[in-house]
């Protein structure tokens, strides 16, 4: 009888420790981040200077490390944090983790990756309690949840998660780049970046703004390389508006390749180093030309005859002619597809279509934006390739991955150049994305004749000005009798970035397919693709049925923009796009409206109102003291402006004053408000422009920034009164 | 133009997939259908024309327990352009779906792909519900779909109540509830009235069974209001209560009265593991210092709520039994049950009576604890009885002070646990006099400005709701969100020198005082001033115009707000606006504008006695609304002539 029930113990024991116990590699990990060497063992406090603060992150450390067997490569990478939590917020966002266990490794051939995790908790004695992550987690559909238990005010939260990443590759691999800026939204006490690499894995790295340089830690195996990085005391940071943190901020950033052979990184789009062992910290000049006379790809000449044979028809200019090429493009491997694109996505017609679904079409196109390249080299119209850094990224000394840059190419003619951007749904030759704008980029000169790239020169990309990118509003206003409403009819022009926006914002895809059609002469998808005629009703029906549906749904969000931007409510609202803006970089996209304010604007004062006519500009961006203060410099994406006409019909018998406060001129080097008003035949005419001049302003431009922004929003609260003429008489 | 479809060499295999099917394209006839039902169901895309649902017992005689089929069949159609809806069912450990499927109206079966996922509520971290869903597109007018579903319940307690209002407007639908003889059901209707729904009853001689068949007919879609009462208290539905069955000529009560409910409740209670021991010290030094009862209740409830997370569990019987104290203590979190479980531990471990007690909120509002259901309560808190008192502790309730009670708990009925009996109560209702939140501000025009001091005054839910606000913010950003919330971010706007009581006192009235300027609410023309003393606007977009239910209010708003504007030297009063003043069952809406001693002074008063705008009083709203439009656009005119005040 004492026997059995020993037994009966002991299979208890046995099976419960199976249920709960951790694997050896589980162990590792733990050992290995928490076990014996664990330096933050005794890091509990935190500097006097940080106690009102919400939490404070005692350590975070990363570390990545990369390990092959012949082509079985193991990438390994942890994440851990110990945080001080000092309030109930604090608390509150530190209380629920959700992790998976395993995941799809997206790199050669693997099977599934495996995440490991540690939570703990270290009460400000010290005591520390460790969570049984398998019986306090729960399942859900495909990842699990754990509440945080035990966790109180003045609690450290250490946790880790730790992936294992096995995959075969028998060729070269390069691993994403890594981008980290050293702070974070609470202050950090200490931060370390550990790094362990191999034969065959080569490292680029780099510090910039100030942050710690990588360091080697000599080992014994001169196969094995390990670095570090560590830096301290770093205060939490704020991202303001207008601002690239990483022009400004601490950060590193790396990146790893894998070549099995040394041939192998031939096979790899990216700068690599060209030694083993040694860290490569830059990209010169020639390592961009080095690469992109490589690795640059033309792209497969495919038959162009038609596009070619309608450019002979004509007698065009050569820039006549690249963007008859760049339309046809655009339209040939883009836009014909949206329709087929929009049926699909709501069911109209099958997604799948032998392999390939609509989508795959667009992202066939966006990969074959050279093919003008092939066009301008069949046409021998010389071209270049230009390939520039995004301003947020930092300037070309900051460009250590091939993903830091994008290129497009240029075509000069008559003494100017052309930049013709990726295609895009609306892309136009001359509208580049702003990010490259006014950036410092390299010019990758093509031989027309051999069509091979042969040089590299330093180039900066052509900057755009405030009149470029302008937005123009018309707008007329009548009283209606009762002066308890206003009618508004308002015309808005969008150019430049201000259009490539409102392009994207506004058009729905059956405002402006039609005209490609008719431009090129194409048919319509069902003229195309859909042969028998009952098929060809059908999929008439259920698309008209698809845009009248689509329309009320644009109709109500064109509707929510015009009030957002004025910050009140609008009825009776009505839109018209009068031109799409799609052909030519001069061309305006237009939406016209009209609507009506009743609950807005029109204060009674007596017998007079008060019109609350600023508020019609739009809303101006309001500063408060601590925006007005401000200790950063100014990124801004593009210069702009914004001009208003308001053309307001004064109702017969009521005169208007307050009009001296309506006339602003305030304009310096970073920009300006001006506005003026004045009536002319009973009609009160008020002309405001606001603009931007640059992309960037140093800090201390930024009081006269302030100027122009304060006198645009207080315009927007300048009111005239409306004054019954009798009593003005009296 | 060339297609690159010819050159990728696939167009052919388009002729295939579109070909369309039979008799699955709307007729004239249903797009007539579908254009004159839009006439009457404006705001709707999809309309269900019939609906059948049948409701079967049975009797599973080895756990002596009643199961339940619930089929449903639905014709929808579109009758706008073009609809995209979702069907949905949920389920979980005590229920499974057997068939949910979607067909054309040629019978044919369409595939709409089926998900299969766990519910995710914002408020609940774990539950075993599950969703079943498809996304259905109905792609012309007229398109009719025919819907399946039928779900079966291992146990009817689980089967609480059958809605007959959905999210389409539905044009004829029946209910039927076949009830055997051998079962004993109560099916209780809610909300009937104003809707057209007949009921009869029929026996079946061959089921031998009685048929309760609920007709609807033209019924609305679900309202998507927000903040109205809950749905217990607007949707018409039918709470089915299965009171006891006859097993082998032997009566088996189930749910036949509220006994039987809190025994079942009980059960749960006993089968939990108490031990209080880890609580002891806590409780000890919580405790050890108070110098009164009142004070140690007070120490060990608002530990409770400052320290215990909620963070909700429903997993099986988890929903109903309340995780141990010793467990949340040690979590420190729980659910409502946990928490309430905890906080009776701790007061009895003090020395204290103190209770279980089940309650449904406010949302539960048609419903007491005369229907022996599960769908009866929602909640559950802690009763403490002292010197012959009850006192409601929810520490759910963050910064609620100890013998007041949130609006969701006042005046609901409660069930308090009593060994094998049980005590029913009422949770005490609060004047709406006790949530009064008063501001005052005394304002001079200096040039274009004005500028002064304010005072404003919190108390109950008023406190609760600021305090609760405010301490889950970041530290770091307590005092930026403090000037944020009293300027309303209005950049005209700007506060200083601003001091407070204790903002973490949840026992005493909350005082916040502070100098203000405000900016752009002074006009001058010539002689004139134009003052616009409104920079709030309260219940200026208070809209009940287009509402089918009462509008609810958080808690018995009380809201005082008085202005006294100070006249600059050498004018006086041109214009003022009109005062109003109305008074309803539901609100006392009041602004007064008075001249006394160089001063105007403008006084706001909103006391919504209810919580709510009830239907009722919606006409006297929209007048009341319509008034506050227009005088919110009024200004004061001051004039340089001094004898305008004889104007």
């Amino acid at each position: 009888m004492i026997k059995k029930s020993i037994l009966l113990i002991a299979a208890f024991v046995f099976s419960s420790a199976i249920i709960f116990a951790q694997s050896k590699k589980e162990l590792e990990i733990k050992a290995s981040i928490w076990g014996e060497s664990d330096t933050q063992k005794g890091n509990i406090e935190i500097p006097e200077k940080w106690q009102n603060e919400s939490a404070v992150i005692l350590y975070k450390e990363y570390f990545y490390d990369y390990h092959k067997f012949a082509k079985n490569v193991t990438y390994q990478h942890f994440y851990r944090k110990r945080i001080k939590l000092l309030d109930k917020a604090a608390i509150e966002d530190y209380s629920e983790f959700t992790f998976t266990k395993k995941f799809a490794i997206k790199r050669g051939w693997a099977k599934k990756g495996k995440n490991y995790v540690g939570i703990k908790i270290i009460k400000p004695d010290g005591t520390e309690k460790e969570l049984e992550i398998d019986k306090e987690a729960v399942k859900t559909d495909d990842a699990y949840k754990i509440a945080i238990s035990g966790l109180e005010k003045g609690d450290i939260l250490d946790y880790y998660i730790y992936s294992v990443e096995p995959f075969r590759q028998s060729n070269g691999y390069t691993f994403e780049p890594v981008t980290k800026i050293i702070s974070d939204e609470y202050p950090i006490k200490k931060i370390a970046l550990r790094l362990n690499t191999e034969n065959d894995f080569y490292l680029k790295f780099n510090s910039y703004n100030g942050a710690p340089k990588l360091q080697e830690i000599q080992t014994d195996k001169g196969n094995e390389k390990q670095y570090f990085l560590e830096a301290e005391d770093i205060d939490k940071n704020e991202f303001p508006f207008w601002y690239y943190p990483l022009q400004e901020l601490p950060h590193y950033k790396f990146q790893i390749t894998f070549a099995r052979k040394g041939y192998h990184k031939n096979d790899i789009f990216e700068f690599i180093s060209p030694e083993q062992g040694v860290v490569k910290t830059t990209n010169t000049k020639e390592d961009v030309l080095d690469l992109y006379k490589v690795k640059w790809r033309y792209g497969v000449v495919r038959t162009i005859k038609e596009l070619e044979n309608s450019l002979k028809e004509k007698d065009l200019t050569t820039e006549e002619k690249v963007r008859e090429a760049y339309y046809y493009f655009r339209h040939y491997y883009l836009t014909q597809f949206v329709e087929r694109s929009v049926y699909a996505s709501a069911k109209i017609i099958p997604d799948m279509v032998y392999g390939s679904t609509a989508y795959d079409d667009y992202k066939f196109s966006m990969d074959n934006t050279n093919m003008m390249g092939i066009f301008l080299y069949r046409a021998k119209i010389p071209y270049s390739i230009i390939a520039a850094t995004p301003r947020s990224y930092g300037t070309m000394d900051n460009m250590l991955f091939k993903s830091d840059l994008t290129s497009f190419l240029a075509v000069p003619v008559d003494g100017k150049t052309l930049y013709l951007p990726p295609l895009g749904l609306h892309s136009n030759i001359g509208e580049i994305n702003y990010g490259f704008e006014n950036s410092d980029a390299y010019n990758l000169l093509v031989n027309i004749e051999k069509h091979k790239i042969q040089d590299i020169e330093s180039h900066k990309v052509t900057p755009s000005t405030s009149e470029d990118n302008g937005t123009v509003e018309i707008s007329t206003l009548s009283f209606n009798e009762d002066m308890d409403a206003l009618a508004v009819n308002k015309t808005t022009k969008h150019r430049g970035h201000s259009k490539t926006s409102a392009q994207d914002d506004l058009l729905m895809y059956y405002d402006f397919i039609s005209e490609d059609y008719k431009k090129f002469n194409n048919g319509t998808y069902v003229d195309k693709q859909v042969r028998k005629e009952k098929d060809k009703k059908r999929v008439t029906s259920e698309a008209t049925a698809l845009v009248k549906k689509i329309k009320e749904n644009q109709a109500e969000y064109i509707k929510k923009q015009t009030e957002d931007q004025y910050s009140f409510s609008v009825e009776s609202h009505e839109f018209t796009i009068a031109n799409t803006g799609r052909y030519g970089d001069k061309q305006p996209l237009i939406l016209e409206e009209k609507f009506k304010i009743t609950e807005h604007l029109i204060k009674k004062a007596g017998p007079n109102y008060l019109l609350e006519i600023g508020k019609l500009i739009g809303g101006q961006i309001s500063l408060d003291e601590d925006d007005k203060m401000r200790t950063n410099n100014i990124y801004m994406s593009y210069p702009r402006s914004f001009k208003n006409t308001l053309e307001f019909n004064i109702p017969e018998g009521y005169s208007v004053e307050g009009l001296a406060k309506l006339n602003i001129k305030v304009e310096n080097e970073t920009g300006g408000f001006v506005s003026t008003a004045e009536v002319v035949d009973g009609v009160l005419k008020i002309n405001t422009n606001k603009y931007y001049r640059n992309y960037y302003e140093p800090n201390a431009n930024w009081t006269k920034m302030v100027d122009f922004l304060e006198a645009s929003y207080q315009f927007t609260q300048e009111k005239i009164m409306l004054k019954k003429e009798s009593t003005a008489t009296k | 133009m060339k297609s690159p479809y010819l050159l990728l060499g696939i167009t052919f295999l388009l002729c295939n997939i579109l070909s369309a099917q039979k008799n699955v394209s709307p007729t004239p006839e249903h797009v007539n259908q579908a254009n004159s039902l839009k006439e009457i169901y404006e705001e709707d895309d999809v309309v269900i024309l019939q609906s059948k649902e049948t409701v079967h017992f049975g009797q599973n005689k080895s756990n002596d327990l009643v199961t339940v089929k619930h089929k449903a069949e639905e014709e929808l159609m579109n009758i706008s352009e073009r609809a995209d809806i979702q069907k949905y069912v949920f389920y979980d450990n005590t229920s499974k779906i057997t068939t949910f499927n979607t067909r054309h109206r040629n019978s044919k079966i369409v595939h709409f792909p089926v998900n299969d996922e766990f519910y995710t509520s914002g408020s609940i971290f774990y539950t075993d519900a599950r969703v079943k869903y498809m996304n259905i597109d109905f792609p012309v007018k007229g398109f009719k779909y025919l819907y399946h579903l039928e779900k079966e319940y291992t146990d009817s307690k689980y089967f609480t109540q059958i809605s007959l209002i959905d999210q389409h407007p539905i044009l004829n639908k029946s209910v039927t509830f076949i009830v055997p003889d051998w079962l004993e059901v109560d099916l209780l209707e809610f909300n009937f009235e104003g809707y057209d729904i007949e009921k009869q009853e029929n026996y079946n001689e061959e089921l031998k069974a009685t048929e309760h068949t609920f007709i609807v007919k033209n019924l609305p879609s679900v309202s998507d209001e927000e903040n109205t009462p809950g749905p217990s208290k607007i949707n018409p539905h039918v709470l089915v209560v299965v009171k006891s069955m006859k097993k082998d000529d032997q009566v088996v009560t189930l749910f036949s009265e509220t006994k039987q409910l809190y025994s079942w409740y009980k059960f749960l209670v006993d089968s939990m593991d108490e031990d209080q021991t880890i609580l002891k010290s806590k409780v000890n030094q919580l405790t050890k210092d108070a110098a009164t009862d009142e004070e140690k209740i007070k120490n060990i409830y608002y530990w409770v709520q400052d320290n215990i997370r909620y963070i909700a569990f429903e997993d099986g019987i988890a929903g109903f039994k309340p995780d141990e104290s010793q467990n949340v203590f040690k979590k420190r979190y729980g659910d409502c049950k946990g928490m309430a479980n905890l906080t009776k531990e701790m007061l009895k471990i003090a020395g204290f009576d103190a209770r279980l007690t089940w309650i449904g909120t406010k949302r539960k509002g048609s419903y007491d604890y005369s229907i022996p259901s599960l769908a009866v309560d929602n909640h559950m808190i802690c009763t403490l009885l002292h010197n012959g008192k009850s006192y409601f502790l929810d520490s759910t309730e963050k910064y609620n002070s100890f013998g007041s009670y949130a609006e969701r708990i006042q005046g609901r009925p409660v069930l308090i646990e009593n060994g094998e009996e049980y005590i029913l109560d009422k949770v005490p209702v609060a004047d709406v006099a006790f949530n009064k939140k008063s501001t005052v501000l005394e304002l001079h025009v200096v040039g274009e400005t004005l500028e002064g001091t304010v005072k404003k005054v919190y108390k109950g839910e008023s406190k609760a709701s600021l305090l609760n606000g405010y301490n889950a913010l970041k530290d770091h950003n307590k005092e930026e969100a403090l000037k944020y919330y009293l300027t309303k971010g209005d950049k005209n706007c700007s506060v200083n020198s601003i001091e407070t009581t204790d903002l973490e006192d949840r026992d005493n009235t909350i005082t916040i005082a502070y100098n203000i300027e405000l900016k752009n609410k002074v006009s001058a023309y010539e002689d004139d001033i134009y003052v616009d003393l409104e920079y709030i606007k309260h219940f200026k977009n208070t809209d009940v115009s287009e509402r089918r239910h009462d509008l609810e209010l958080p808690y018995k708003t009380n809201l005082e707000f008085t202005t006294v504007l100070h006249l600059p030297e050498g004018y006086g009063i041109q214009h003022m606006p009109e005062s109003i003043r109305k008074e309803t069952d539901d609100f006392i809406v009041g602004l007064s504008f008075i001249e006394k001693d160089r001063t105007i002074t403008y006084k706001k008063e909103f006391i919504f006695k209810n919580a709510a705008i009830t239907k009722a009083s919606f006409a006297e709203w929209n007048a009341v609304s319509a008034t506050l439009k227009k005088l919110y656009k009024e200004q004061i005119v001051l004039t340089k002539n001094q004898n305008a005040t004889t104007k």
